[in-house]
């Protein structure tokens, strides 16, 4: 197994929740120990390391390690997921797979059982190239109260955060677009995220 | 929304702040770590809110499952408090409602309310009041109802129950009181009632566009509980009273007063409204439309009439039963929103009659005691009667008007539905009007004649088929008769319109002088003397002989022709019989209404018992024969009115 130096971080949205962000292009799942190098550690009763998910172009595989469920059947090969896939991880943990964005291939975990990452996060994103925060109901992550999206994209290996009508970033004003460091803090008038890289 | 502390700031040693969860009450909530990892919510309280700093240290030991736990209470370098609490991560009741603008499953209610329910019992039982109860501060977590916020409760003990002079909470969950400063337990059993009728429909009992006018409806404003499942309803509307004495004392009064409802099957959504059809039961349709000019609701309540058990009374409400229910708390609620100068002078007129006319008002309660007895048995009869006839298809009538939707339906609502009925009774022809009319004339001198006799017993006039007895019967009916006669013919002409009060008076005072020089040459006529010495000593009757002019007055004490001509124009002219005879009062018959008659007779001058007498006779027998709208008319009279 071939593994990348792993790039997570936790995005922290006043008022709406905290996302773990996995950037890199595969996701190693397993139960949160100290001692487990996992990328999404779940506090929940499964292996250590448990599956994999993998995304090749715009499509995400899973890879079974362990007892994987997919629509209701026991998975033993790698298999390709699909929006509104839900997957079952051991006996009890329970994860709803969206890709919910039509222009973006990032795909978003919730927990649907009780159950959570340690550091507890409300959801996980996989990023492909663009994370989307906004009012509608087909970002991924759903901001309410915001007027406008903010779209966290990679360039040239370097995270920069784009919203039409200036952001602060770090207490510095932009007009549209912004490199962001790895604990940046973006805000607009009305919003305000944090990044904490893990 | 902005929060003064960024994530990764530590404002409080050993805390981490992560993001802000949101600001209500006090202060800014934020999600926090503490070195070691144990996630807390944490909750900066500006400086002056000492209120909010002595509530919390009252409740930092509580414990209970279904209270958000607060862990500690600290101090930052500014001298600002922080109370450390329980992080709670899932969605609440605000989001749930938002999800079901329809209202609920019931299934979720159930959860819900039980749990708050029982939180707010143990607030109370250790002297807490919450104050701030409302979906916004109750949450899930993780398949457990959690209620927070309640660092803004104050004690309730004694003396410091009106020093609170600040105004906090929602609007639509603040009961009346909370403007004049009062903080009882009750105004938590108030906001149990708003958050259940909002639970139940998607919405609250009193909306406004502004503030004002939400405070303005909670003041004065009935609630719309009629669409509300059975069960619901009657506790709805206690929680929601005016008076907080009215209210449930405990939270867990209240839940038990749910008790068979939260406790129905899980398979069924909410209480059926219709109990399954019986073969041989009949249908009958009752609509509670007792609170007049409210919004429209399509939401009959269908009731069994037992005709095989026979057990009327125990399955079916009786409508003048319900009358006087209705009437009562018609008059409760208008007592406690008047003001105390009317009050007293209400209650002293009472006292006043009570020791003038003890007699004659015991009498009343006997005589009206036994009307109702008669009509019970008639009303029995005829059902059965009509069961018989229409055999086992009753059910034809019940199935329809069961709204799976009530909710959607009130919405829809433009026109009210007695608009339309009014516009219907306008367009009748003349024939129909003609049939009708003579229908309620023959009716009514039925009614005359059954209850001229009851009168007679009641108050305690010789029976004994003396020629006297006779004339004085005749005497009675006649004059009832003409005088349901004249007010019956007179409003057939005013059915089509609320009309104009004071020309209807007019008219009515004219026909009532007509009617007057008839009761009096009738009674010449019949020998029929109305002296104070005839019957009874007692009936003389001092405080109208002190009120009213000697002249009214015959030496011997009777009444003389201008002491009819007062009492018969008087009555028709005061009392709004046109009221009483639309086909469009809220219930055929109404014992407040009949009441209300009989109080404007004691002020007449007739000696009593006449005056009385022909009073609820009159009153009665025109609201008995009057056409009145019936359950099922009504309901179609809505639909039509929707489709307006």
């Amino acid at each position: 197994m071939l593994e990348e130096p792993r790039k997570r971080m936790l995005l922290w949205v006043d008022a709406v929740g905290g996302f773990l962000v996995c950037l890199s292009p595969q996701a190693i799942l397993g139960q949160a120990l100290p001692a487990c190098d996992v990328d999404i550690p779940l506090s929940a009763d499964v292996s250590r390391r448990h599956a994999m998910i993998r995304r090749h172009a715009d499509e995400y595989v899973i890879e079974p390690w362990h007892s994987v469920l997919l629509r209701g059947r026991e998975v033993e090969q790698p298999e390709p997921l699909r929006d509104g896939d839900r997957i079952t991880l051991g006996k009890s943990m329970q994860i709803e797979f969206t890709q919910p964005h039509a222009l973006s291939a990032t795909a978003r975990l919730i927990f649907s059982s009780r159950h959570s990452t340690q550091p507890a996060a409300d959801g996980v994103m996989l990023m492909s190239d663009s994370l989307i925060l906004g009012p509608q109901g087909h970002n991924h992550i759903v901001c309410r109260e915001w007027t406008r999206d903010v779209i966290l994209f990679r360039r040239s290996d370097q995270l920069w955060c784009r919203s039409p009508g200036g952001i602060e970033v770090d207490g510095a004003s932009f007009q549209d677009e912004a490199p962001i460091g790895p604990n940046s803090r973006i805000e607009g008038n009305d919003f305000s995220v944090a990044l904490e890289t893990l | 929304m902005k929060f003064a502390y960024a994530s990764g700031t530590c404002p409080l040693e050993g805390f981490t702040i992560k993001r802000g969860v949101g600001s209500g009450g006090f202060g800014e909530v934020y999600f926090a770590t503490t070195d070691a990892g144990k996630e807390v919510a944490l909750k900066r309280v500006h400086h002056n809110s000492d209120v909010e700093m002595r509530g919390a240290t009252q409740c930092l030991n509580f414990k209970h499952p279904n209270l958000v736990a607060l862990f500690d209470i600290k101090y930052d370098d500014d001298d600002a408090g922080w109370i450390v609490m329980e992080f709670v991560s899932g969605e609440s009741l605000r989001d749930v409602l938002d999800r079901y603008p329809e209202g609920m499953p019931h299934e979720e209610i159930r959860r819900w309310f039980t749990a708050i329910a029982e939180a707010v019992g143990y607030l109370h039982q250790h002297g807490i009041v919450h104050r701030d109860l409302k979906p916004g501060n109750v949450f899930d977590d993780g398949g457990i109802v959690k209620v927070g916020d309640y660092g803004l409760s104050k004690f309730i003990s004694g003396s410091r129950r009106h020093d609170q002079t600040e105004s906090v909470g929602t609007f639509h969950y603040m009961a009346p009181e909370i403007g004049k400063g009062v903080y009882g337990k009750e105004v938590d059993i108030y906001a149990l009632g708003v958050i259940l009728y909002e639970m139940l429909t998607g919405r609250v009992p009193f909306e406004g566009e502004s503030s004002q006018e939400i405070i303005m409806k909670h003041l004065t404003d009935l609630p719309e509980v009629s669409g509300l499942p059975d069960g619901y309803r009657e506790v709805v509307a206690q929680a929601l009273n005016k008076d907080p004495n009215e209210r449930f004392t405990e939270a867990e009064e209240m839940h038990r007063g749910l008790g068979s409802v939260l406790k129905w099957d899980n398979h069924a959504k909410l209480p059926p409204v219709l109990p399954k059809p019986h073969r041989h039961h009949l249908g009958t349709v009752v609509i509670n439309d007792e609170s007049a000019p409210q919004p429209e609701v399509l939401q009959a309540t269908v009731v069994e009439h037992g005709v095989v058990t026979g057990d009327a009374r125990g399955s079916s409400p009786e409508p003048i039963a319900q009358a006087v229910r209705a009437g009562g708390s018609r008059f409760r609620d208008w007592w406690h929103s008047t003001h105390s100068v009317v009050q007293l002078s209400v209650l002293a007129v009472a006292v006043l009659l009570l020791v003038l006319q003890t007699r004659w008002l015991l009498l009343s309660g006997v005589l009206l005691g036994m009307v109702y007895l008669i009509y019970f048995v008639i009303r029995n009869t005829v059902s059965a009667l009509s069961g018989t006839r229409s055999g086992g298809q009753g059910s034809a009538t019940t199935r329809p008007v069961t709204s799976q939707n009530p909710q959607r339906r009130r919405r829809q609502s433009r026109v009210p539905w007695q608009q339309v009925a009014r516009t219907d009774l306008r367009d009748k022809g003349f024939a129909e009007r003609f049939t009708e009319l003579s229908g309620a004339l023959l009716l009514s001198s039925i009614v005359v004649g059954v209850l001229s006799l009851v009168m007679l017993i009641a108050a305690g006039q010789p029976i004994d088929g003396s020629i006297d007895m006779f004339a004085r019967f005749t005497w009675l009916a006649t004059v009832s008769m003409a005088g349901s006669w004249v007010v019956l013919m007179s409003c057939k002409f005013w059915e089509g319109d609320a009309g104009e009060p004071l020309s209807r008076r007019f008219v009515l005072l004219g026909v009532g002088l007509l009617w007057g020089f008839a009761g009096y040459f009738g009674g010449d006529f019949l020998s029929v003397t109305l002296d104070p010495t005839v019957g009874d000593q007692l009936s003389s009757d001092p405080m109208l002989r002190n009120v009213y002019p000697t002249s009214l007055f015959e030496e011997n004490g009777g009444p003389s022709l201008a002491s009819y001509l007062v009492y018969f124009g008087g009555l028709l002219s005061i009392i709004r019989w046109w009221k009483q005879a639309d086909p469009l009062r809220a219930t055929r018959f109404s014992l407040f209404t009949t009441g209300g008659t009989a109080v404007g007779a004691l002020f007449l001058p007739l000696p009593l018992p006449w005056g009385l007498m022909i009073a609820v006779t009159t009153s009665a027998a025109v609201q008995l024969s009057a056409p009145w709208i019936s359950g099922p008319q009504r309901l179609e009279l809505k639909r039509k009115a929707m489709q307006v």
